[in-house]
Parts: structure tokens; C-alpha cells; sequence
């Protein structure tokens, strides 16, 4: 099983550290970013950073607190072959949390954990 | 410190004084007894001195409070305060003025330099306190951080040039140590505040609170949880080793309360003890990767019967004290390597072995006769082993082994375990030739389910791509697509998904597309500014504009994998997915829940159904005799076998997620759009 399995999801009000699973994948090893807070409507504050990368997370997090949903694939059936299909989950779902770390973790290669 | 530093409560404060005009007030309650008071210049003056008085004992009063010192009011210490403030007042993150700037710091300079001579204990360090003082009052907790990234703007373009530059630098200074205080101090908190949740006691103080009939010794332990709870909550000043201690003093609560529960009410404990088994503290010590001898040991304690259904309180207990020490002995160990920082040998081989722990397990699982040399082989090779191949210490307390050399055992254990491995391919690729040469008949296709469904995985793994193909061949039977998942097809269902997960993405087909990625990162990153407006104002576009660019984007992801580009991509108000249509070569963009709206899963998207393209492009370039030589070549045969047997999302989430073609298009959609999305975020 991967790494990535093996981390619960952060809950709201919680501070998680963030990894970069890309660069993980080549170094065989934690890739620590940083740490972020992730509020209850799911922004993302940065409490520390790796100052190599601060700008890239500090980007991301932007990024992502300017988002008003986010698109998770849904795991619904779905009727032709090779379809892919997402559902939009508000920001304010209580879903919402889960659903931006998956979404961090697919489009941006982070795991925060 | 100036007048502004008083608090309303002072006004209380203020009516506790000795009440100065009291005298007055006295005396003008008795008419005719007071001549002062007849006279106009007389009240007046009894009126100026009772005010004198009152202000007096109002400074002195206000002097007197920790954290004050006495100011007169025009004093250099009060005037360089009030510059102080005012120039961290007038900082904005957006607009630095630096003309501004550079005259408040002109001032607040002067100030400084005339607080400095007034007394000659007044220096840097007094001055920091005195700026700290400042941020204490009008910049608490949280506020500094606005403050701190007020303060990064001095440092933008034009600063250098201010003569106050050093004053400039001091004060951002201090206002950055603020900001990080407050922040060290909310990572103490909520790192305790994650611990707490991770112990995985909600689920038992819920029940035990629910127990109508607790009796007296559920009713000791919950309130004893309780009281830990409430000496558990975080104290502005607590230190992370009184908060550690406070929850060392939780869990041994809540673990009596666990106990109390399974003893009084034991029906009714089994959701409390498996949330605490599984409680995050104890599931993430289960994927720690060991590092050394030490780490393994204690991880293999504790992954021992771990997985399954819920133990005894006793025996939860016991778990999470093995996690904690796996843990602590981590801490022990130190930081992580540095990156490029040499491995020693013992990590290596920790580091081996838990690569091949997997096939390794497969593969010594295999029932094997006595006498069979290549077991025999094996076992010995692992016999050799200083660890198990789970990792634990074979003989514990004796002289540390050479971990060099354990490596090379390793090497002869794997060399042992393909040798196995390919006697059993070789046995298994008899048996298919044999079946191969029977009659097409349902017998034979039953015959070779139950081949692949009785193979080890680990052999199936390592049959030549054109063994497997036959072996596909030959459980489809005179299938030719799909059949429904019913009763009747389960086993060839279930042989045909064994098979396909074994046949997987070759080695040959990942070194490739990590070359491509770079490739089509470095040429879109051609166009960064473009795409990054694109990124930036996607909701804005047009579809015909937002058309164009993934047009773009997809002819140069076909241009580094040498593919033809999609014949056209459209949006489609009637589809909530996006599509890869075989026959016209089109992507459709489904836009009737909005989704295409986001441009990184736009893109994910766009990258997925073109790598659908792509692999369409190998299944008829190289699936032939004459391209056999190719590299991708037997990925291309493994893509032609699952076109036919396509498995539908409705028919079983993992299984469509896992069959080749698509564990190879979400691999490559994902990792493209994530590289796509990092080269413009940087």
C-alpha cells in the first residue's frame, strides 16, 4: 500500500503538513513542504514553508482559497466507455475538505497529511 | 507609552482614587460655613488643584502597572512610541509609498537617537523591548501576521536605496520574531489538539455517556476521562512537555474507560474499541517505514495481528504502547537524511528489503514439495537473512550484523526467488501451450480460469507478454466482449482481473513517459505567460476561446508522443464526463455539470483522453510481428487484450480503475496536468 493510504484526512482546524508525493516518488523518501492550516471552510493558511519552495506552496494555497468548488471524480456509474466524470462539491459541503486535499493531490502532486 | 495604552477599565479604575475634590464637594454641601467657597477666584482655584490632584494620583496609578513605566508627556520615549505606531500603522501589504516611508523613518530615527541620549541605559536592546512592547499591545496573537507581511513590502524594489535601511531591517526584524512566536505557539496548539483527536476515544466517551445504567465503575472512569479532558485543554504558556504530559495522563484515562466499558457494557464496546484500535495514532504507525534494525523490530511487533477484527482492551492497550514506541524510537533517530546525503547500509538494505518485501512474500508462500531444490534454495538464501523478510531481528541482543553484506544475501534471495519463479512460469507456459493445442471448447476455457486463478501472482506477473495474451485468449473462450457481471460469468471475471493486474503497466512503457513529461512540460512551458492568464482568467474565456487552447495543449502533447492530434475537441451540454470517441478520433468536454469550469481538471482531462488516443495509435502501430523490436510493443499488446474486455465504471469502480488502459491514462492525466499545473504555480 502506498504512503498515501496511509494518512488520514486532516480535519478542519487542523494543522497538516504538506509533502511533495512527485519528488517523493524520485527520492524514495518524505518530501516535506510545510505546514498549512486548514480552516473550517477549507482555506489553506501557511504556518511554515520551506523557503525554496514557499512561493510555489504560497501559489498553490492562493490558488486554492480562490476556489468557490471543487471538482472530485465521482465515483457514480457512468454509462460510455472511457468516460471521466467529476462532481462539483461547494465550498461549505462538508465534504469540501476531502475533496481540495484530493484535488491538491491529483492537479498539484502535494499530499497533505 | 501614551495615553492611548489606557484601557476603558482604568475608568473604573479612576472612581477607586482618593477623591480628590472631596473637600469641595464637602464643603459646598454646607452653604454659608465656607468663605473659600463664596468667593468666584476661590472655587476655581479649589477646582484647578482638586484636577491637579486627580491627575496626579490618575499617572501615578497608571505608572504603577506592570508593563508601564513612567512617561512624562512629552518625553522622547512617549514621541518615539507614538512614531512608532504610526509608521507600523500606516504600512499596507499592497502600497508602500517609499517616499513615506522614508520620511516616518526620518522621524522615528530621530526619535530613537534622542530617546538614546536622554538616559545612557537606553540602547538597541532597550529600544527592541520598547518595539516589542508596541507589537504587544497593538498587534496581538494573529495580528502580527498582517503586520509581518506589511513589513516583507519594505523590503520590496526601492528599499535598499532608504537610508534608514538598517532602522528598516531591525524593525521587520522584530515584527517577523512576533509573527513567529505567534505561530510556534498556534503549532503547539493544534499539534496537541491532533494529537488528542488521534487517540480515537470520541466513539467510547460517546457510548459511555449514553449508557443510562452506567454503574459505579463506568461512572468513575468517564468522570476521571473527563476531568483528564478538561486538565487536557490548552493553557496560553503551556509547554509542549506539560501538554505531552497531559496527554500521556488522557490516554491512560481513556484506556480505563475502554477497559470499564468492554467489562461493564461489552456489547456495546465493540465500535469504541475499534475506533481506538484504528484511531489514527495506531493505522499510521501501520505504514511507517522502517529505517533500521530498531524501527523494524518494533514495527514488526506491532503490524503482528493488528489487521483484523477488534482485540481485547488489554490487548489495544498493548498496540498503542508498541506504536508509541515505534515512534519514539524514530524521534531517537533523528532527522530525516539530508537530500543527497550518502545512505549507510543498514538503510539500504532496509530499504531493499522493503521493496521486495512483496514479490518476496508471494513468492516463499508457494507450496512447494520437500525436495524441491529451487524452495530448498530459497529458504536457505533466507536463512541467511540477518531479518525475516518482514524485517524483524533473527537473533536479538547479538553482535550487530553487517548490513554490506546482508545486501548481498538479499541479492542471492531474490536471484533464489526468480529462479523459482521461472521454473514455475516455464511449468505454467507448458500448460498453456497445452491448452492451447486442445479443442476451443468451454472446457478449455474453464480449464484456463482455473489456471490463472490457481497461479501465484507473482508468476503470472512474470509470463512473457505473449503468454498472458494467450492465456487472455484462452479464459475469453469465443467471447468477444464483456459479459455481465452475473453468477454464471464470476469466475471468468474474476480470473480475467487477475490477469489484467498482473499484466499491469511494463517498466518499459514508465521509463518512456517520464521522458515525455519532461518533454511536453518544456513545451508548453514555451507558452507559460499565456497559459497562465489562461489559468488565471479560464472562467472568463469563451468556448470557442477555451476550445482553442486545449486544441493548443493537445496538438503539443501529441507532438512529444509522436501521435496524431485528436481530429477536433467540443463541449457537450449533455455529457458530465469528457470522452475519448473511438471511431471519429474526438474528445468530447462534457459542460453539463460545470466542471470544465476548472481549468486543472480541465486539463487532467484533456491529458487523460489523449493519452486514450495515444494508446489507440500503439494498438494499431505496434501490436505487429514487425514491431516487435519496438519497447512499447508488449504494452501495446496488453492495451489491444483489455480494448474487447473494457471494464465499465458501473460494473465495479476498481476494477475500471485498475485494467490497463485506464490505470495508464489516469497515471499519465494525473501526472502531466499535476506538471503542467507545477511549472505554472512556479
Amino acid at each position: 500500500m502506498s504512503t498515501l493510504q496511509a494518512d488520514r484526512i486532516p480535519g478542519p482546524g487542523e494543522i497538516a503538513e504538506v509533502y511533495d508525493e512527485l519528488e517523493e516518488e524520485v527520492r524514495d523518501e518524505e518530501c516535506p513542504l510545510g505546514l498549512l492550516r486548514i480552516h473550517p471552510d477549507g482555506r489553506l493558511e501557511i504556518v511554515a514553508a520551506d523557503p525554496a519552495r514557499a512561493s510555489f506552496l504560497q501559489q498553490v494555497t492562493e490558488r486554492m482559497n480562490g476556489k468557490a468548488a471543487i471538482p472530485v471524480d465521482s465515483e457514480e456509474p457512468a454509462a460510455p466507455p472511457f468516460e471521466l466524470r467529476a462532481t462539483m462539491i461547494e465550498r461549505g459541503d462538508r465534504r469540501f475538505v476531502e475533496a481540495l486535499l484530493v484535488y491538491v493531490r491529483d492537479h498539484y502532486g502535494l499530499r497533505i497529511a | 507609552m501614551g495615553w492611548e495604552t489606557i484601557q476603558p477599565k482604568s475608568a473604573s479604575t479612576v472612581c477607586e482614587l482618593p477623591p480628590a475634590a472631596e473637600p469641595v464637594s464637602q464643603r459646598t454641601a454646607l452653604p454659608g460655613h465656607d468663605v473659600e467657597t463664596a468667593s468666584p477666584d476661590g472655587f476655581r482655584r479649589r477646582i484647578s488643584e482638586g484636577i491637579a490632584r486627580f491627575r496626579r494620583s490618575l499617572s501615578s496609578l497608571v505608572n504603577a502597572l506592570p508593563g508601564f513605566s513612567r512617561v512624562k508627556a512629552d518625553s522622547p520615549a512617549r514621541s518615539t512610541r507614538r512614531l512608532l505606531v504610526s509608521l507600523l500603522d500606516g504600512l499596507g501589504p499592497s502600497t508602500v509609498n517609499h517616499a513615506k516611508l522614508g520620511v516616518e523613518l526620518n522621524k522615528l530615527a530621530d526619535g530613537k537617537q534622542r530617546w538614546m541620549q536622554q538616559d545612557p541605559e537606553h540602547g538597541e536592546q532597550q529600544f527592541a523591548e520598547m518595539v516589542r512592547g508596541v507589537l504587544d499591545e497593538r498587534w496581538p496573537g494573529k495580528k502580527a501576521l498582517p503586520l509581518e507581511e506589511a513589513v516583507g513590502a519594505m523590503a520590496g524594489p526601492g528599499f535598499p536605496d532608504l537610508p534608514q535601511a538598517p532602522l528598516c531591517e531591525q524593525l521587520a526584524a522584530l515584527v517577523r520574531a512576533k509573527a513567529g512566536d505567534y505561530r510556534a505557539t498556534e503549532v503547539l496548539k493544534a499539534n496537541h489538539q491532533n494529537e488528542i483527536r488521534r487517540m480515537g476515544f470520541e466513539v467510547a466517551k460517546h457510548t459511555a455517556e449514553h449508557i443510562f445504567l452506567k454503574g459505579p465503575v463506568l461512572s468513575a472512569a468517564l468522570k476521571a476521562f473527563d476531568k483528564a479532558s478538561q486538565a487536557c485543554r490548552y493553557q496560553p504558556g503551556a509547554t509542549a512537555e506539560e501538554l505531552r504530559i497531559a496527554r500521556d495522563t488522557l490516554e491512560e484515562a481513556g484506556n480505563h474507560l475502554l477497559a470499564a466499558l468492554e467489562s461493564t457494557h461489552a456489547r456495546k464496546a465493540g465500535r469504541a474499541l475499534g475506533s481506538r484500535l484504528y484511531a489514527n495514532q495506531n493505522l499510521a504507525t501501520f505504514y511507517i517505514k522502517a529505517r533500521n534494525q530498531a524501527q523494524a523490530n518494533l514495527y514488526d511487533q506491532f503490524c503482528d495481528n493488528y489487521v483484523g477484527p477488534a482485540p481485547s482492551s488489554a490487548a489495544i492497550v498493548e498496540k498503542a504502547s508498541q506504536a508509541r514506541a515505534l515512534r519514539a524510537q524514530i524521534a531517537r533517530d533523528g532527522p530525516q537524511r539530508l537530500r543527497g546525503a550518502p545512505r549507510g547500509a543498514e538503510e539500504r538494505y532496509f530499504l531493499a528489503l522493503r521493496k521486495k518485501f512483496p514479490y518476496l512474500e508471494r513468492v516463499s508462500s508457494i507450496e512447494a514439495p520437500d525436495g524441491d531444490a529451487d524452495m530448498k534454495a530459497l529458504r536457505d538464501a533466507l536463512d541467511r537473512l540477518p531479518t525475516t523478510i518482514s524485517g524483524r531481528e533473527k537473533s536479538p541482543g547479538g553482535a550487530a550484523p553487517d548490513y554490506g553484506d546482508a545486501l548481498e544475501v538479499l541479492n542471492q534471495v531474490v536471484a533464489a526467488a526468480d529462479r523459482k519463479v521461472a521454473v514455475l512460469v516455464a511449468e505454467t507456459v507448458e500448460k498453456i501451450g497445452q491448452l492451447g493445442q486442445e479443442r476451443a471448447t468451454p472446457e478449455r476455457a474453464r480449464n484456463a480460469q482455473q489456471l490463472v486463478l490457481a497461479t501465484n501472482s507473482a508468476v503470472l506477473g512474470k509470463l512473457p507478454v505473449n503468454e498472458q495474451m494467450t492465456l487472455m485468449k484462452l479464459i475469453c473462450g469465443n467471447l468477444e466482449k464483456r459479459p455481465a457481471t452475473t453468477k454464471k460469468w464470476r469466475t471468468f471475471l474474476d480470473a480475467q482481473e487477475r490477469l489484467c493486474r498482473a499484466m499491469g503497466l511494463r517498466p518499459e512503457l514508465l521509463a518512456h513517459e517520464k521522458q515525455l513529461r519532461r518533454d511536453v512540460t518544456n513545451k508548453l512551458g514555451e507558452h507559460k505567460e499565456m497559459l497562465r492568464n489562461a489559468r488565471d482568467l479560464w472562467h472568463t474565456y469563451t468556448p470557442q476561446q477555451q476550445r482553442a487552447l486545449l486544441k493548443k495543449i493537445a496538438s503539443v502533447h501529441c507532438e512529444a508522443l509522436g501521435c496524431e492530434p485528436p481530429r477536433d475537441i467540443v463541449f457537450d451540454s449533455a455529457e458530465h464526463g469528457c470522452l475519448w470517441m473511438h471511431d471519429d478520433r474526438r474528445i468530447v468536454i462534457g459542460s453539463a455539470g460545470g466542471c470544465h469550469m476548472d481549468f486543472e481538471l480541465t486539463m487532467a482531462c484533456l491529458f487523460h483522453e489523449n493519452t486514450h488516443n495515444w494508446q489507440d495509435q500503439l494498438v494499431r502501430g505496434l501490436t505487429g510481428k514487425d514491431s516487435a523490436h519496438d519497447p512499447l510493443h508488449e504494452q501495446a499488446l496488453i492495451f489491444k487484450a483489455n480494448l474487447p474486455f473494457y471494464s465499465q465504471p458501473r460494473w465495479g469502480y476498481f476494477q475500471y480503475r485498475l485494467q490497463p488502459v485506464e490505470a495508464h491514462a489516469y497515471r499519465s492525466g494525473r501526472l502531466l496536468a499535476a506538471d503542467l499545473m507545477r511549472m505554472l504555480a512556479s
